[in-house]
């Protein structure tokens, strides 16, 4: 640290926020800005929470300003940020009476670990305005903090953290056909009334490529029918809903969650998003690739918390991921098949090996 | 004469001996510390104990006593302590004169070996059992007490390790909960540093603080429980972890530690100071004005002396209607609206009954702000100050202007709140030179100047422009954005630190990282040469605090009790709840009762409720189903401690945890068959035995007194139940006895019935009288649910009979009436009461109790205020009994006598408030009555509507004066 003031370059100012993310994340793996912006937000919210959506990802912002390029952190990306962040479990969405009206808020979990089948070890949540007690051996990837090498038990219960109940970590929604799941959404939608004047509403394109997850959001246009749906609240967050439109006016919207409040609205949007690829006849692809003991799934269409906390707790995050692909996880290939038909069977995704060339 | 008596005498004093000698001066020896094996103790107890019927081989054999002694008062739970060392000392004649023997058995180990000497106000009531247990240095229930202060204290050990008084003073200050004993442990910094230090290095320890087989048993009994075991576990983390902190030079305005208790107290009264902020109510798009009342934890550990005083004075906001939920102050932070605009550099929060030092050492640094004051619009609705009113393009603002200037008369005013105007700026990214006119003259000062924010790490605060707090372990770094071509941009640390940068295009960006700065409050002054131009130079406020610790809360869920207090008994009878705030959805709550703290439960009961949990909620779920409950109200009365946990789901459980007071006088009450038994214990110790008087049930103004002895005898109570009342000078216990448990035939049983004999209206026997309604209300209860109901109804009697006799009969009629309707019509029916010859009084009165309904919501400082407006015409009504207050009291009369109509009308305890003036209240009350059923009709309209249960503190809910 400095001992007096000291004019540096925006270089060096990133050193100085990498030693000062590292308090939450350990080792940032590679040189990487996603790890950067979503150990910052991890301060965030150990300061701020709990907090409104928006005001973690304005400091957030705020922090990494000038050191981070405008284009590798946009507000969107910290707020897709926060929604990994409450997938790997250390945020916790929830709503609370703030002067007697139900406000959506971000909470930090508390220390929690998370052991995998092999014994390997990530962490989740911490204390507030406290470094993690991890710091020399957490490797970050992504939204995961990984223990390298994993503490025992007791070290782990000795600095205060429990171990995250698996039933719970486990926890998804009941299976349903692709089929049964959109009429079950149908349904709810035309039980709603008249959705009124909804600003900001975009859509997921009927017509867009299904393999390139950020083109298939578009405005609404003249689009007539029934859409899966996301606008942005007067104040805090994105609203994610099922949506009937004429012309391209919302005349209902229903917000997700409808079928299972355990889980986000984003999660219950994606998964109908794989079933409705699915009626289509266009499922999601799940690309498969052997690389000895280890076998890599890649995807293009986010994984509703669920199904990625499922994968997490066999195997972790790719440090890289193919061409086109959205979301790599590595496992270990013991037990792939397993997680494949998982896959296969809860969101109809298509399993399929490239060619290696 | 006992030769193993001798050879056991011998043995311990060498060895106290060489331990005394071996330790350094200053440092404490225990009695526990004797160093004997299990097996060694047992063959000390079987020789040595065995004779110690005989005085002349107690005297002899005086350390194998104190050793005896120390381990009873290890097992102390703060119950029983001569019981259980008669139970242990087979042939010991429990006489005063043997446990004075004991008392100088321990003095006199003092002297010799430098034990310790108790002192406090817990030595004080307990004069004799305070030295086995400071002997037993950290008897098992205060062990988990402990651990959890040293897991609070925990980001601030490693600092202190070098200093054990001031390392015992930290933990002290952490620990503010607590039991009466530990609190008496908390007194002695010295003593707690020492066994604090012992505790966590214990491999460091070798004898020098604790005998280490001592250290040892402690240890394993501590860790034998999972919650202090893992407390202690994280707190000898954080030691490992506190390596960092900061030394150096200071710089800035921080002047190092301050020394004086004041200073220290304002100075952190600026890091955790309310705002005043804005929150959109969207229904409507109209602004509310909220004051955030932050933590108060950190003033709270300053000292014990702060700590009472922010928990035990009455704390408002003058600005607001609405009651401060004074429990939630230490734990959590909150929001209140306000209903005014409070006027510039009046206080935002007023403590009442706080020392005047300490008020206005708070005062200093929570003032309302200046206006016009500048908010800046978030994302999330709420607009927040900026200090430095500056404004920049691209920006959403809203101004608020006590009085608008001409400018903005013609906008509408965005706020409900009054003496306040507000109005939104949208700042265009283009300034025209009119715009900038326009936000000049709204009292905004237009930034030309370079943009600046803290980088590379989220502070713990930042208000945008000019005022950022970091916690001490960042690396503070600002960042530095030019909109205008600059010479040079220059950065002073308040004179001792200065950079400058060189010629700087616009649109540049620089970074300055700021040296290690230490706690407090600093300035960075930043001055800009543009190329055309004056320079400008800014101040940028710089605050850096320590991290803060939760309650050992983290997570999603937040839980206190409201208002504040951990006595089990207080729980148990309504005037303390549990709130539970964090994400809406039903939890599921345990209940848990036990005879030791932590110890196996002897009842446990699961709730259902619905979070977040509020005080009301709260009371009517414990009262459905824990205190109806038989058994549990029996495990009530055996119980020690209680546990309230909700189950966080995924996130585990949090909890908070009661005791019971064991002050030296106190009653007992079992149950072993049908009949109640009761049992008076006097810890003190003194040669004069208390009195006992009793109150039926059936005759509740009617105080007998009973003839003893009632110390340490159990005896049966009263078939019909009452109130039973011991004093001992001003020492006074008072409980509530259940009637005997019979098979009831009919509702009609259950049901209250009483006679009074006619109240007097004779002032000083009338106190005589509001002094037995205060023994009834103060009362312990047993965990009998009849009792409870019983005890509020007669308070309420008495107290209704009371009024009534100032009042007149036609009054108490009216009121009994609207105690059994609680219909809005049956109150109207009374408001034909409330006349007075004079137009001025009656305008008062109908000030005062229109939107009578609403008076629940309204806070008990802004309700005396209202009600002072009626004392303006004392003079007219009550001229002879209003002279002695008035000459009293001088230009505070009128307030006084606010309150006292108010709590004389609502209070049961309004005798301990009067104190000395209560008769002279009371003959102002006689002499004009008006008042007192003013005060009565806006107590009765909180009854209104309401169907909550009786049996909860009584007379009236709403009206919480302490």
């Amino acid at each position: 640290m400095a001992m007096t003031l000291r004019l540096t370059t925006a270089m060096y100012a990133r050193d100085v926020a990498r030693a000062n993310a590292s308090t939450q994340a350990g080792d940032l793996a590679g040189d990487g800005d996603e790890s950067l912006r979503l150990a910052m937000l991890r301060i965030a919210a150990s300061r701020l929470c709990p907090s409104p959506k928006d005001l973690l990802v304005g400091a957030t912002l705020t922090a990494l300003r000038g050191i981070l390029p405008p284009e590798e952190c946009s507000a969107s990306d910290v707020d897709g940020d926060v929604d990994g962040l409450i997938a790997s479990g250390d945020l916790v969405a929830g709503e609370a009476f703030v002067a007697d009206q139900r406000r959506a808020l971000i909470y930090q979990s508390p220390p929690m670990f998370v052991r995998r089948s092999g014994g390997a070890v990530f962490m989740v949540g911490g204390l507030p305005e406290t470094p993690s007690p991890f710091q020399s051996v957490t490797r970050s990837r992504g939204p995961i903090r990984e223990l390298v090498p994993p503490p025992s038990d007791q070290d782990l219960a000795d600095e205060g953290f429990t171990a995250f109940p698996m039933d719970a970590w486990m926890a998804s929604p009941s299976p349903r056909s692709d089929s049964g799941l959109v009429a079950e959404l149908d349904d709810r939608l035309s039980a709603v009334g008249n959705a009124g004047q909804l600003l900001d509403l975009e859509i997921v394109s009927p017509d867009a490529d299904p393999g390139f997850y950020r083109g298939r959001w578009a405005a609404p246009r003249r689009a007539t029918g029934r859409f899966i749906s996301r606008r942005k609240r007067k104040w805090g967050g994105r609203a994610w809903g099922y949506a009937e439109l004429v012309n391209g006016e919302a005349v209902k919207f229903c917000t997700l969650p409808v079928l299972d409040g355990r889980f986000r609205g984003c999660d219950e949007a994606w998964w109908a998003m794989f079933a409705l690829d699915a009626i289509k006849g266009s499922r999601q692809s799940l690309e498969i690739h052997a690389l000895g003991e280890t076998t890599r799934l890649a995807l293009r269409l986010p994984l509703p918390m669920w199904a990625q906390r499922r994968l997490l707790a066999v195997g972790t995050m790719a440090d890289a991921r193919p061409h086109g692909a959205l979301f790599a996880y590595d496992l270990p290939s013991a037990e792939a098949d397993e997680e494949i038909a998982f896959l296969a069977d809860r969101l109809w995704m298509e399993p399929y090996h490239p060619d290696p060339g | 004469m006992c030769k193993r008596g001798d050879e056991w005498q011998e043995r311990l004093a060498g060895h106290f001996r060489t331990l005394a000698d071996r330790r350094a001066t200053g440092r404490t020896v225990f009695a526990l510390e004797h160093g004997l094996t299990a097996d060694e103790l047992d063959d000390l107890r079987a020789s040595a104990v065995a004779t110690f019927a005989s005085p002349s081989e107690r005297s002899r054999h005086w350390l194998p006593l104190a050793v005896h002694a120390a381990e009873v008062a290890y097992d102390y739970a703060g119950d029983e302590y001569w019981p259980s060392f008669a139970r242990k000392t087979p042939g010991w004649d429990p006489t005063l004169a043997a446990r004075h023997e004991v008392r100088e058995t321990f003095r006199r180990f003092a002297r010799e070996y430098r034990g310790p000497t108790p002192h406090g106000l817990w030595a004080e009531w307990f004069t004799i059992i305070c030295w086995p247990i400071a002997n037993a240095i950290l008897p098992t229930d205060l062990q988990r007490q402990l651990a959890r202060a040293l897991y609070l204290a925990g980001p601030g050990l490693g600092q202190r390790l070098d200093d054990m008084a001031e390392l015992g003073r930290h933990v002290a200050a952490s620990a503010w909960e607590g039991s009466d004993r530990f609190q008496q442990l908390r007194e002695q910094p010295l003593l707690l540093g020492q066994i604090a230090l012992a505790l966590l290095r214990p491999d460091a320890t070798t004898d020098t603080l604790l005998l280490e087989s001592t250290l040892r048993r402690i240890v394993t009994d501590l860790e034998s429980e999972r919650s202090a075991a893992g407390w202690i576990r994280h707190a000898r983390g954080a030691l490992v972890r506190s390596t960092m902190h900061l030394s150096g030079t200071r710089i800035g305005v921080d002047h190092g530690p301050a020394s004086d208790l004041l200073e220290r107290v304002a100075r952190v009264a600026q890091l955790t100071a309310p705002e005043v902020f804005l929150r959109c109510d969207a229904s409507d798009m109209t602004w509310g004005v909220w004051l955030s009342l932050p933590n108060l934890s950190p003033l709270a550990d300053l000292s014990p002396t702060v700590r009472e005083a922010l928990l035990g004075s009455k704390c408002s906001a003058p600005a607001a209607d609405t009651p401060i939920a004074r429990g939630r102050l230490l734990f959590d932070s909150q929001d209140v609206r306000l209903m005014r605009w409070p006027r510039a550099g009046t206080p935002l929060i007023r403590f009442q009954g706080l020392a005047a030092g300490l008020e206005s050492a708070l005062m200093r640094a929570w003032a309302a702000p200046e206006t016009p004051a500048v908010y800046r619009v978030r994302t999330d609705g709420t607009g927040h100050r900026v200090a430095s009113r500056v404004v920049r393009a691209g920006q959403d603002y809203l101004v608020a202007h006590e009085t608008p200037p001409d400018s903005l008369r013609h906008m509408a005013n965005l706020t409900r709140c009054s003496g306040v105007h507000v109005s939104r700026i949208a700042v265009p990214s283009a300034i025209e030179p009119r715009m900038a006119r326009t936000l000049r003259d709204v009292g905004c000062r237009l930034s030309q100047e370079a943009s600046i924010w803290p980088a590379g790490v989220v502070p713990v605060g930042w208000d945008g422009e000019g005022s950022v707090e970091w916690l001490a372990s960042d690396v503070p770094m600002l960042g530095v954005e030019v909109d205008h071509e600059l010479i040079e941009l220059s950065f002073d640390l308040l004179g001792t630190h200065r950079e400058t940068t060189g010629r700087l295009l616009a649109g540049s960006t620089v970074f300055i990282t700021l040296p290690q700065l230490p706690v407090g409050t600093h300035e960075l002054l930043v001055k800009e040469t543009p190329l055309d131009g004056a320079p400008t130079t800014r101040q940028l406020v710089i605050r850096i605090r320590e991290p803060r610790r939760a309650a050992g809360d983290s997570g999603p869920i937040r839980m206190w009790p409201e208002p504040y207090s951990t006595d089990l008994g207080q729980l148990w009878a309504g005037a303390t709840t549990v709130c539970i705030a964090g994400p809406a959805r039903e939890t599921d709550l345990r209940f848990i009762l036990s005879t030791r703290p932590a110890g196996t439960p002897s009842a446990t009961v699961r709730l259902s409720g619905k979070v977040p949990l509020g005080s009301d909620e709260w009371r009517a779920l414990f009262d459905r189903d824990v205190r109806r409950d038989d058994d549990v109200a029996s495990a009530f009365d055996n119980a020690r401690w209680g546990r309230v946990e909700v189950d966080a789901g995924p996130f585990g459980s949090h909890a908070l945890e009661f005791e019971r007071s064991l002050p030296s006088l106190r009653w007992a009450i079992a149950r072993p068959d049908k009949a109640y038994t009761l049992a008076l214990s006097d810890d003190s110790e003194g040669p004069v035995l208390p009195e006992v008087a009793f109150a039926a049930f059936g005759r509740p103004d009617d105080l007998k007194p009973l003839s003893g002895p009632f110390v340490g005898n159990s005896f049966n109570a009263d078939g019909g139940g009452g109130l039973y009342v011991a004093r001992r000078g001003a020492d006074q216990a008072s409980i509530v006895a259940p009637p005997k448990q019979r098979v009831f035939r009919s509702l009609d049983q259950l049901k209250y019935q009483a006679h009074l004999a006619p109240a007097p209206v004779d002032p000083a026997r009338l106190r005589a009288q509001f002094q037995l309604l205060a023994l009834w209300s103060r009362a312990s209860l047993p965990g009998n649910w009849l009792a409870s109901v019983w005890r509020a109804e007669a308070v309420s009697l008495i107290q209704g009979h009371l009024i009534g006799a100032i009042c007149g009969p036609k009054w108490r009629d009216g009121e009994r009436a609207v105690t059994e309707a609680r219909t809005p019509a049956s109150l109207r029916a009374m408001a034909a009461g409330l006349t007075s010859p004079s137009p001025a009084t009656r305008d008062h009165i109908r000030a005062i109790t229109s939107g009578v309904l609403e008076v629940r919501g309204i806070a008990l400082e802004r309700r005396i205020n209202d009600f002072r407006q009626l004392l303006s015409s004392v003079n007219q009504f009550a001229d002879r009994a209003w002279s002695p207050i008035s000459r009293t009291r001088g230009p505070g009369a009128a307030a006084w006598a606010a309150e006292f109509y108010l709590r004389l009308a609502t209070d049961a305890d309004v005798d301990s408030w009067a104190g000395t003036s209560m008769v002279e209240g009371l003959a102002l009350a006689v002499a004009w009555s008006l008042p007192v059923r003013v005060a009565r009709f806006l107590a009765l309209a909180t009854m209104v509507g309401s169907g909550a249960a009786a049996s909860f503190q009584p007379p009236f809910d709403g009206w919480a004066w302490r």
